[in-house]
């Protein structure tokens, strides 16, 4: 006799009913495989084409096997220690997560319950909004204002039950940014009543006098959280390193959801081989996407292709067709894009900027495929 | 659902309790708004299914029977072991007189079709069989005298009511020959929506007038799209009108959308055409619907038996599809005897759709069953979903080939995979 099935229907809570499992693309192999293609470029996850920074690199070559048997450190001391080192907080004030989509559940399952909300934009990175769907949260989204996040109607956006406001710091996928005037404008007229992350994955691209380091601004503005990665500027996205920091006494409260042990003591020690480099890495990496979105911008101009450009290693090009057709079509060329129909920009792709070569051989591929 | 607009009735299945059963469905389909009629042939599908259940061997089992409002229809679900149902009577038995009472037991319940507007067999998830009928809440038909638009502009915009009425009524004026009846009954299309199975986007002036605008029924996997449709020449309305409706469908869990229905105002730049430009039969009447894949594509496995193979990769290949193909051999393996059929009849339209259950070997003698007892009842149009992600499914092919169904369109990510849309070949022009 078949076993008994488990209540579902009772079992599971009615907001996860609702929503659907977010589906991770298939292992190249697999891809290449299935699209006929021999080479596959990924151009879909901002990824740092360079990869890491020479130190990290050494750390990962200097990780002896036998130590994969032992637990990493619960807390990432260390790096926790080289961040307050650098960004001059206490130490105590950073949390470490498995990438920075991890520290974005530990911020909604500290602050919301049933029944709060979360307010962010339309067209942005997209799992501030799943995870607040995932915990019986809603997500407000405030419909971006010339591809920025529109201060005026986000504060309108606010009640009583509002508890987090994300804002991503430059705009993944559209590119623009909050100077530290407007941020500071918007955090004043918050005044403290709800917590206001700032999204920094893209930070280490931006060289804009105007652009705002958050972390500077935690002291001032004790409900404020910033978030950074090491899997954009930092090339170690494979290893899911990511973190928040915030003054003390939130990151304390914060803690309280954090899953300890989540970050692997590779991640650990490669992260810590990225703080040290001398700066080498940024400058490479910021000159490589210059000439590259460059380059890229010119040519979508002579083919008439409309484009979003601004901060970050991503251009987000509009197409005369659906980008869900086109995504395939270069797919089979051996070209992974990130379709934009799923952050709300349907008919157009986002495109990670790789070196020259490649974005060369990806113009024409593109040509071909809206033909 | 909302359990605020159902009623539930739990039952042993025998046929002292028809009372029972029939009384709660009556006076829960008046209660949620059916006409006293209306609701008497819903009970009559239910009864006539019960007398089916009840012949069947089997002691103390029960039935679960819902009525709920839909808002614009009332539906009445029945769930029940399939063991219950004798593989015989899921499919059609014909039947000299359908309205000679006394042989009701002997009819298959696709008979029941005969009463409701629309029916749907499936095997549910935990196991339970569920047939489900409905009947549609009557409204008013309503045609607005002819009024020439302000020229605009008009934009994508929040709307009210009566903006909803006045587009069933313009959609009906600008496009009389291609668009489902319900336009005809506005106060329905506003309960459509208002029942969350529909969504709409209307572009308006701001001033009361609507320029324009889309609907979609949301499935869970699947969007199922109507538009958009312009009533003022402004250059850009569609694609501002169907730009909003993928922001606001994206990010909720379909993987596609499907315009089954196009209008030459849908803006091509949005779709893919699914049906290959000509197909393997001469004559053979398709529809050809429009598609919109949702998400990247990542890619799945695909049986397919040898002798649709060719058809298949066609269509794989023109749509830059990734799929594995794997050509399914038959070599003497079991094959259950008596295959079962899923059926969706939706009477009005004369459209049935057919798909599995059990693929079993007696598939092209029930198939022709089906067709005869569709035609019989009316239905012209037959279709049958081939889910290319179950393997089981794949012997069905010659079955369906010699029961005279013709693959028409590949449909991906219509099933657990891609389906294949066949098409039944006498019931064309008919
Ligand atoms: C804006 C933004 N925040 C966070 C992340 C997630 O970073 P991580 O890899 O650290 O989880 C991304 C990655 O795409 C991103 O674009």
């Amino acid at each position: 006799m078949a076993p008994t099935q488990p209540p579902l229907d009772t079992l599971v809570p009615p907001y996860i009913r609702k929503i659907e499992a977010y589906v991770p693309s298939k292992p190249d192999d697999v891809l290449r495989s299935m699209y006929h293609t021999s080479s596959l470029v990924r151009m879909n996850n901002n990824e740092n084409v360079i990869g890491p920074p020479q130190k990290s690199i050494e750390a990962i070559m200097n990780f002896t096997p036998e130590r994969a048997a032992i637990y990493p450190n619960g807390d990432s001391y260390h790096l926790r220690h080289r961040l307050s080192e650098v960004f001059r907080h206490p130490a105590c004030s950073f949390l470490i997560g498995n990438g920075a989509n991890e520290v974005i559940t530990f911020v909604i399952k500290t602050f919301c319950q049933k029944g709060d909300n979360i307010i962010t934009t339309d067209k942005t990175f997209a799992v501030y909004e799943w995870a607040a769907g995932f915990s019986g949260v809603e997500a407000r989204l405030v419909p971006l204002k010339d591809h920025a996040f529109d201060e005026e109607a986000m504060i309108g956006a606010i009640d009583g039950r509002t508890k987090v406001i994300f804002i991503c710091n430059p705009n993944n996928p559209t590119g623009t940014y909050w100077s530290e005037a407007r941020l500071r404008s918007f955090l004043r007229r918050v005044d403290g009543r709800q917590i206001v992350v700032v999204d920094e994955a893209y930070a280490e691209f931006v060289d804009q006098p105007d652009y705002p380091e958050g972390m500077n601004l935690i002291s001032e503005f004790p409900n404020l959280v910033v978030f950074r990665t090491f899997s954009k500027m930092y090339g170690l996205a494979a290893l899911r390193i990511g973190y928040l920091a915030g003054n003390r006494n939130l990151v304390d409260i914060i803690r309280r959801t954090c899953i300890v042990y989540s970050v692997n003591t590779l991640a650990q020690e490669a992260a810590l081989g990225a703080l040290a480099d001398d700066g080498s890495h940024i400058r490479r990496t910021r000159e490589l996407v210059r000439a590259s979105k460059e380059f890229l911008i010119s040519e979508l101009d002579r083919m008439n292709l409309p484009w979003i450009a601004g901060e970050g290693n991503f251009v987000v090009i509009r197409l005369p067709v659906s980008d869900t057709l086109v995504y395939r079509r270069l797919m089979a060329k051996g070209y992974m894009v990130r379709t934009m129909t799923g952050f709300r920009f349907p008919n157009h792709i986002r495109v990670t900027l790789h070196d020259l070569p490649v974005m060369e051989g990806f113009v024409q591929a593109l040509r071909s495929s809206i033909a | 659902m909302n359990t605020a607009d159902t009623a539930e009735l739990i039952v042993g299945i025998d046929l002292r309790y028809l009372p029972v059963v029939t009384g709660m469905v009556e006076q829960s389909a008046i209660t949620f708004g059916l006409t006293k009629e209306g609701a008497q042939n819903l009970c009559l599908a239910v009864e006539e299914l019960l007398n089916v259940l009840a012949a069947a061997p089997g002691a103390g089992e029960k039935i679960r029977v819902t009525v709920r409002d839909g808002g614009y229809y009332t539906e009445a679900c029945c769930y029940f072991p399939p063991h219950r149902i004798p593989v015989s009577a899921l499919n059609v038995t014909k039947v000299q007189n359908p309205y000679d009472e006394s042989v009701i037991e002997n009819l298959g319940i696709v008979l029941a079709a005969r009463v409701v507007d629309s029916l749907r067999l499936v095997r549910e998830q935990d196991g339970l069989m569920s047939i489900c009928f409905t009947m549609d809440k009557i409204y008013p038909e309503q045609i607005l005298p002819v009024q020439v638009l302000p020229p605009g502009p008009y934009a994508p915009g929040p709307y009210g009511q009566e903006d909803i009425k006045q587009f069933a009524q313009r959609v009906q004026q600008a496009y009389p020959s291609v668009i489902p009846e319900f336009f005809r009954f506005p106060g329905k299309v506003a309960d459509m929506v208002r029942s969350r199975e529909f969504g709409i986007q209307l572009a308006t002036d701001g001033k009361g007038n609507i320029g324009g605008g889309m609907l979609w029924r949301q499935g869970e996997k699947m969007i199922d799209s109507l538009g958009p449709y312009v009533f003022v020449p402004q250059p850009g309305l569609a694609e501002a009108i169907i730009q909003k409706v993928l922001e606001n469908v994206s990010r909720k869990g379909a993987v596609c959308m499907v315009n089954r229905l196009p209008v030459p105002d849908v803006p091509k730049a949005f779709f893919e055409e699914l049906a290959p430009p000509q197909v393997e039969d001469n004559g053979l009447l398709c529809e050809r619907p429009l598609y919109r894949q949702l998400d990247e594509d990542t890619g799945s496995t695909v049986y397919v038996h040898p002798n649709l193979e060719p058809f298949v990769r066609q269509c794989i290949d023109r749509l830059v599809l990734p799929r594995n193909i794997v050509v399914t051999t038959y070599a003497g393996e079991f094959i259950e005897p008596h295959a079962a059929f899923g059926v969706q009849v939706a009477r009005k339209r004369h459209l049935a759709i057919l798909s599995t259950i059990v693929a079993g070997r007696d598939a092209a003698h029930i198939l022709a069953q089906y067709v005869s007892s569709l035609d019989d009842d009316g239905i012209t149009r037959i279709r049958f979903k081939l889910d290319l992600g179950d393997e089981s499914e794949q012997v069905l092919v010659p079955a369906l080939r010699s029961a005279g169904f013709s693959p028409c369109y590949l449909l991906p990510w219509g099933g657990t995979g891609d389906i294949v849309v066949f098409e039944h070949r006498q019931r064309q022009g008919s």
